[in-house]
């Protein structure tokens, strides 16, 4: 499922970092990798994410892999698509368990026509050490880069999206049997 | 091997019950679906996208009438016409009319963007200049203030469009440098009061004889925007010319330049904005013994802008803001003397709410005072929505 997000071949397209580069980031050798079954999200739960998040949750724009080393969950790293201005964007997240604090946020594939420049390491160090105690909102807790606007608080959203998505399910998993391919 | 495997499989396919078969089978087709839908939502051919901005304005100055105005309506058209060439357009209405020479319909801009790699674009066509902050980004829900500050109408002749082309190149993750080569400014419209102003061509077949240089170096990291820009060039039109051998007036050049520098800073809730801008006229003498209109040797102005935000709930907030503006269009005289009543600040303090990041709901009141002899300070109160689509 996942080298689908590595075929944007689309107008203005840039792929940074193909899904298989981006997961080797999130789990070194020797963890492995299971995929997280986000369709078992109750509606109790998609009223929360979107609560947080003012739009619907769909597990069709978002994958998450829950990370294991000898059947300890270390992580969970989340495949996101987010609409910038008009065009999807997309990115992945890594959640530390069971800290549950953002690592890191890295640029996989930009569509956009305006607004490359949040590619800007400074840009997505900001959402290290984020939690869900953490507004994660634009031009609060996390500054724009003037220009770049949508892409920014699209990054902004998805973030706060993938990390209410840890407290609300993620966290309670337990380790998974289900392979990632 | 693969035999091997693939018997293993049908076995245990075959050992597997049924219904666990056809449930798994199931969510395969279900997930496929899902997979084509995405998939063709990603890879969706060129496209076309509108948006645009408004902004309705309340203006209630003391002693002049009070009125509605539907300042602006812009609509935005892009339109993606292969994987590295784009078209931008941004068509303008003001004051939502236009008769006898009142409101205006323009094109604010319309030109190619050639991406060549990562790092560099080629623009081409008619262009907004990148001169200032405000002159590129001037959606009303990105500044506070009802009105934009007077620095962006009498010493940055905000918006400045231009017929012309020139590159823009990114260098390493913060930096960008752009630079232009653009139709000119007509020195017939240089006055005293608005400086540069009336001497916009507007891309209306603009005259060719006054080709300009514009620049832009910018630094840009999260939460932290510094700019240079400058702007050059000479405004003898043909028609400037002729007027000058009819008036018996010997004139070379009017060349003119404007230099800008401008920061955006956001740390926590606060930001502070300012934009800073010096021009140069030459041969003013010359040319205010043609057209008469005083037209300063220099022109300077600035504002300052700190605000802070200190309401938030979900999408929406509050922020307030102070704004201290300085406009002086005849810094310095070649002939002539000065008018002091060109030569005003501008102080102002409001507050924007953000129901939505797109739509501000504005109010700010002020006083303006020129430094005329006797002048009085004169106030106002505006109110304001803006909204960017």
């Amino acid at each position: 499922m996942g080298f689908l997000f590595c075929w944007g071949t689309n107008a203005q397209a840039v792929v940074y970092l193909s899904t298989e580069e981006a997961l080797r980031l999130a789990f070194p050798a020797g963890e492995q990798r299971m995929t997280v079954p986000l369709s078992q999200l109750t509606d109790a739960q998609l009223a929360g994410l979107k609560e947080k998040t003012g739009m619907p949750f769909s597990s069709r724009i978002t994958h998450c892999y829950q990370g294991l080393k000898q059947g300890k969950i270390k992580g969970y790293a989340c495949i996101d698509n987010m609409i910038g201005k008009s065009e999807y964007i997309t990115y992945l997240l890594y959640i530390r368990h069971p800290q549950g604090e953002v690592e890191f946020v890295e640029l996989m594939t930009y569509r956009e026509s305006e607004g490359g420049e949040i590619k800007n390491p400074a840009f997505l160090r900001q959402f290290q050490g984020k939690n869900s105690e953490d507004p994660v909102r634009l031009e609060r807790d996390i500054r724009k880069i003037s220009g770049a606007t949508y892409s920014s608080r699209a990054l902004a959203t998805g973030a706060r999206k993938l990390i209410h998505l840890y407290r609300i399910f993620l966290k309670d998993l337990p380790p998974l049997h289900q392979a990632a391919p | 091997m693969k035999t091997y495997l693939a018997s293993f499989l049908l076995s245990l396919c075959l050992i597997l019950p049924q219904g666990l078969l056809a449930q798994t089978q199931k969510e395969f087709e279900k997930l496929q679906t899902q997979v084509d839908q995405l998939s063709l939502k990603l890879e969706k051919p060129a496209s076309t996208t509108v948006g645009g901005y408004a902004e309705l304005h309340y203006n209630a100055p003391q002693e002049v009438t009070t009125q509605f105005d539907f300042h602006r309506f812009v609509l935005i058209l892009k339109k993606e016409i292969n994987s590295w060439i784009r078209f931008n357009a941004e068509l303008e209405l003001e004051h939502a009319l236009v008769n006898n020479g009142q409101g205006e319909l323009e094109i604010e801009q319309a030109g190619l963007t050639f991406t060549i790699n990562n790092k560099l674009e080629a623009k081409a066509g008619v262009l907004l200049l990148p001169v200032g902050l405000i002159n590129v980004r001037h959606e009303p829900n990105t500044f506070y203030g009802v009105d934009r500050p007077d620095v962006n109408k009498y010493v940055i002749p905000t918006t400045l469009i231009a017929e012309g082309a020139g590159l823009s190149l990114n260098i390493g993750d913060s930096w960008n440098l752009q630079g232009y080569l653009v139709a000119g400014l007509d020195a017939a419209g240089f006055s005293g009061g608005n400086a540069l102003r009336k001497g916009r061509q507007q891309a209306y077949k603009s005259d060719a004889e006054s080709i300009a240089q514009t620049g832009r170096l910018q630094y840009n990291a999260p939460g932290a925007t510094f700019g240079f820009s400058f702007y050059q060039g000479d405004a003898k039109t043909v028609k400037v010319a002729a007027a000058a051998s009819q008036a018996g007036v010997s004139l070379d050049a009017v060349p003119f330049g404007l230099y800008t520098a401008d920061l955006d800073i956001q740390q926590g809730n606060f930001t502070l904005r300012s934009e800073i801008a010096q021009g140069v006229i030459g041969n003013s003498a010359a040319l205010n013994q043609i057209y008469g209109q005083n037209v300063g040797a220099s022109f300077s102005g600035y504002y300052v802008e700190p605000s802070y935000k200190f309401w938030f709930a979900g999408d929406q907030a509050i922020g307030t803001f102070a704004r201290f503006e300085d406009v002086n269009p005849q810094k310095s005289m070649e002939s002539g003397s000065s008018n002091g009543a060109y030569n005003f600040t501008n102080n102002r303090v409001g507050v924007n709410y953000w129901p939505h990041p797109d739509i501000a709901i504005k109010w700010d009141m002020g006083s303006k005072k020129t430094k005329a002899v006797n002048a009085l300070a004169q106030k106002d109160m505006n109110l304001g929505v803006g909204w960017s689509f």
